[in-house]
């Protein structure tokens, strides 16, 4: 590894991972890169770096749905608001490829709130918070309201929508700034700090309290435009105290056999739609029942509608009474709440696995060829990962950090996709909430003072990848985790045994390889915290896995196939002991934390 | 191989902002956009679809880094 | 019979100038795009060769073709040139206007964008090729209602010829979507010859005082 000031701009880590052979070689001349590519050095000094530090009542990391209320609602509730993010406002993370935004409207649905809420709770096998089901019906119409206001349903791009009511209110927005520390100071929040991905600045904002938005993520999975999204928040917000849930559960997206990498033409054009709106469907859906499949009959899964082509399966993973085929209509009354029994369904149904997108209806329209799995791998249901909230305002169990969207815990939908459209909605509703929540706290507080040593402690971590003289680049150890969990025996399809092989692996590249991620640039300083956040990720996912020793919704142990209603009617909630290990407990369905 | 070609490019910038996993970069000599980090991208079309002038072409299939036991 | 020959050899000039770059289209290496997008290129593409052109057809055209007579050429100077002017006047939009039929940023918007990136070279360049195509065209059209004499429009429209014809290859260089290097050295090259033109017309009317009552009037 050579010392970032003497980079030529292409590394030379990179360029042997991308040329290792004749044919990378080839790739590259085909790719007509040959002087050009890797111009942009890294002209920068790690040493030498431009300070700019910010001070405000609230700060809000991310530029997707929840972020933008986030801010919106914080400024109007009297606050100083900066935004930081990694992508651009609306054009990066997941909300620009979600379609369907869920508005309840009792009349339309002929359905009450509660018995709204009621019916996403029996989907959810009690999973769901209903305190945050119900506010996000509750809110949806008045959310969806201001984003037609603001043009948002007007293009199928959300960048000019998203920046009018920003630029309207003249909240400051810094983009592409990659956040890789939360700083706590005398036991709250008191800022973040990160870098500049085109010039290389740091960037230090104190702050009275911090709205984390930085969505969900994974494991830069082929298939699924997250790759973006690494999980940041939810580690960053760990590894100064918060308890973060969730981890077991799986979004169970298939990819489709030909070009899987491909998101855009996996998804058949929906990107370039318009968004709409969506009214109440509540379903069980895209959880891991496709997965079990391809385990037990192995590959390729016939195309098209794969409950026609498959058949009855005995065991994998069970569905509610009523929600028995995807999309199936609902049962009137019932429900196992009041203990209805389960029964296991035909495996997957119509266009379940295979059709809708996350939490909505806009999703391929079958994506054609045989389907593959992984297609999202690392990342959970939206919201059912995350910060756990400590109450209804969006609140981590670290004074003046709050979270919202996909990157809070709020099980909103449970742990299976439950209603259509509801995580654009979640995440827009929860924004406000917890935007106008952190205004409320920083009015009561002092702006914090960071003493000097811990900035430097904070900038000397952040720096480490760039100085390391030697060590291994993000993309090579990416790769080896990737190999390590996507498996659909490691990931989806679980079982003590090969969990526990893969922890292995998790903690060797945790405790060798993660505190010698090296860096060339400002692109790989990014990779290469992306990469520690997934390998704590990681780690979570597998032990939260162990833990649950039963099967709901998308978490399925072969060898706990059965709900345990005994045992789990309860979240796992990860926090880092005192010495520094990663603690699980439980936290009953029916409580909030401790 | 991912976002594959930059055609006729104005230098407005915007593609470098909107890719979400950093591909695009200006190179300072042309002021234009160049692919600077082909191996992140996710192929999701963004970039393309914020461009003025429709300069940018994707190609759905993927190159893959070869496996190596240290990197 | 006479008129016969005129249009095949007109015919084979006009060719001679639109065939190498659909040569170097199809020859080249470019990512297939739709159908619409590819014809508005070509047109673009041809309407912007056939400017150089322009300079054999005007009162250049003593070095064209023999047996053409001028009458002829500059009335197909003229169609040209106002068909040439307004295709290009065009242009601008002609680019965005795929975006209204596919989803991704409005045509507005695209526009937009356009015209505020002024820190681009090729930009500016193509706005002012833009300006001096609307005054060309515009001058040309009102001569008379402007009350320029023939003499003054002449030297007014040569010059302003000669500077759109740098200006706007620079801009197709500098911007084309089709310019790779070979692409490149013909424009250039067409470019050098279009100058070369003009001024041996200007040599020639300065050594011989003559012709300076004496061209062709449109
Ligand atoms: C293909 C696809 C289709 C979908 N379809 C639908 C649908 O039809 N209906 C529906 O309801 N939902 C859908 N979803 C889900 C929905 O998009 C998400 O639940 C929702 O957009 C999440 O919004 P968010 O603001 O919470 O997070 P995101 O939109 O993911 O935003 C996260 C933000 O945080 C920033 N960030 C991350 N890390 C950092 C860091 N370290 N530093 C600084 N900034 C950071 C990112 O740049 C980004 O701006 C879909 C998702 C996908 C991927
Ligand atoms: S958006 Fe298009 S025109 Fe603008 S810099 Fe990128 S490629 Fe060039
Ligand atoms: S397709 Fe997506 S990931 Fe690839 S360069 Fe474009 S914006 Fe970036």
């Amino acid at each position: 590894m050579k010392a970032p000031h003497e980079n030529n701009g292409m590394s030379r880590r990179r360029f042997l991972t991308l040329a290792g052979g004749t044919a990378g070689a080839a790739t590259l001349a085909a790719m007509g890169m040959a002087p050009g590519w890797g111009e942009n050095r890294a002209a920068f000094d790690p040493d030498n770096m431009d300070q700019k530090t910010h001070q405000t009542d609230v700060l809000v990391i991310g530029g997707g749905m929840a972020g933008l209320f986030a801010a919106v609602k914080a400024h109007d509730a009297g606050a100083r608001v900066v935004v930081l993010s990694k992508g651009r406002l609306g054009a990066s993370g997941q909300t620009p490829f979600a379609k369907g935004i869920f508005a309840f409207d009792a009349r339309e649905a002929g359905m009450s709130l509660d018995a709204f809420v009621a019916e996403v709770s029996r989907s959810a096998l009690g999973t769901n918070n209903p305190v945050y089901t119900r506010q996000m019906a509750e809110h949806s119409a008045a959310r969806v309201a201001e984003l037609r206001d603001w043009g948002f349903f007007d293009s199928p791009l959300c960048n000019k929508a998203f920046s009018r009511p920003m630029e309207a209110r003249g909240i400051p927005l810094i983009e592409r700034v990659m956040v890789t520390h939360l700083i706590e100071h005398e036991g709250r929040i008191a800022g973040a700090a990160g870098f500049t991905l085109d010039d290389g600045h740091l960037i230090q904002v104190s702050a009275k309290s911090v709205v984390l938005c930085t969505g969900a993520g994974g494991f830069k999975p082929n298939g699924f435009p997250i790759c973006d999204l690494t999980h940041d928040g939810t580690v960053m917000a760990y590894r100064i105290g918060a308890k973060v849930t969730g981890k077991e559960w799986n979004d169970g997206h298939p990819g489709q056999a030909q070009n899987p990498a491909a998101c855009f033409d996996g998804w058949h054009g929906m990107f370039e739609r318009k968004p709409d709106v969506t009214g109440v469907d509540v379903r069980h859906d895209l959880g891991v029942e496709l997965n079990y499949v391809a385990y037990t009959k192995g590959a390729p899964l016939p195309p098209g509608p794969p409950d026609r082509l498959l058949g009855r399966l005995d065991g994998g993973p069970s569905r509610p009474r009523g929600f028995d085929r995807p999309h199936g209509p609902p049962p009137p009354g019932g429900g196992w709440l009041t203990g209805g029994p389960i029964h296991r369904p035909p495996l997957p149904g119509a266009d379940g696995g295979a059709g809708g997108g996350p939490g909505g209806d806009k999703g391929p329209p079958g994506m054609r060829g045989a389907p593959v799995g992984g297609s999202s791998a690392g990342m959970a249901i939206h919201k059912s990962e995350g910060l756990v909230p400590i109450n209804d305002r969006c609140e981590s169990n670290i004074p003046g950090l709050y979270a919202a969207g996909d990157a809070l815990g709020s099980y909103m939908a449970g742990a299976i996709y439950t209603q259509i459209g509801s995580s654009l909605a979640g995440s827009a509703v929860q924004g406000a909430v917890a935007g106008e929540a952190a205004a409320g706290y920083s009015r009561g507080v002092p702006m914090p003072s960071v003493p000097a040593d811990k900035l430097a402690q904070v900038e000397n971590e952040m720096l480490a990848p760039l100085r390391r003289e030697a060590g291994y680049g993000p993309a090579w150890v990416t790769q080896t985790l990737q190999g390590v969990m996507i498996p659909n025996f490691v990931l989806y399809i679980k079982k003590e045994s090969m969990l526990n092989a893969a922890l292995a692996y998790i903690e060797e590249l945790r405790d060798h390889h993660l505190p010698m991620l090296c860096a060339g640039d400002l692109h790989e300083l990014r990779l290469a915290h992306e990469t520690a956040n997934m390998i704590l990720s990681a780690e979570m996912k597998l032990r939260a896995s162990l833990m649950r020793k039963e099967s709901r919704c998308s978490h399925f142990r072969i060898d706990y196939p059965e709900m345990d209603d005994a045992n789990w009617q309860a979240w796992i909630n990860i926090h880092q002991g005192a010495d520094g290990q990663m603690r699980l407990e439980k936290q009953p369905f029916d409580r909030w934390p401790a | 191989m991912a976002i594959s070609s930059i055609d006729g490019c104005i230098g407005c910038g915007t593609c470098v902002q909107s890719c979400p996993t950093d591909v695009i970069r200006m190179d300072p000599r042309t002021g234009k956009a160049f692919i600077q980090y082909v191996a992140d991208c996710q192929i999701c079309h963004l970039c393309r679809m914020y461009c003025p002038v429709d300069a940018i072409s994707i190609t759905p299939d993927k190159s893959i880094p070869v496996v190596v036991s240290w990197g | 019979m006479r008129s016969d020959t005129d249009r095949c050899r007109l015919i084979a000039a006009a060719s001679m100038l639109l065939l190498p770059p659909l040569v170097l289209l199809t020859r080249g290496d470019y990512p297939g795009r739709s159908l619409l997008k590819e014809t508005l290129s070509m047109l673009t593409l041809g309407a912007f060769f056939l400017l150089f052109g322009q300079f054999l057809l005007g009162r250049g055209a003593r070095f064209a073709p023999e047996g053409i007579r001028f009458g002829r050429l500059l009335n197909l100077h003229k169609i040209i040139g106002y068909s040439v002017v307004s295709l290009l006047l065009v242009h601008p939009f002609l680019i965005v206007l795929p975006r209204a039929f596919e989803g991704g940023v409005s045509p507005g918007d695209a526009l937009m964008q356009i015209l505020t990136t002024l820190d681009s070279l090729g930009v500016v360049l193509g706005m002012v090729s833009w300006v001096l195509m609307l005054v060309i065209g515009a001058t040309s059209l009102l001569r008379a209602r402007l009350g320029l004499d023939y003499r003054t429009w002449r030297l007014l429209h040569a010059l302003l010829s000669v500077l759109l014809v740098v200006v706007a290859s620079w801009h197709a260089i500098e911007l084309g979507r089709h310019t790779d290097a070979a692409v490149a050295l013909l424009v250039v090259m067409l470019a050098c010859a279009a100058v070369l033109v003009v001024i041996r017309q200007a040599v020639y009317d300065y050594s011989n005082p003559l012709s300076q009552t004496r061209g062709a009037r449109p």
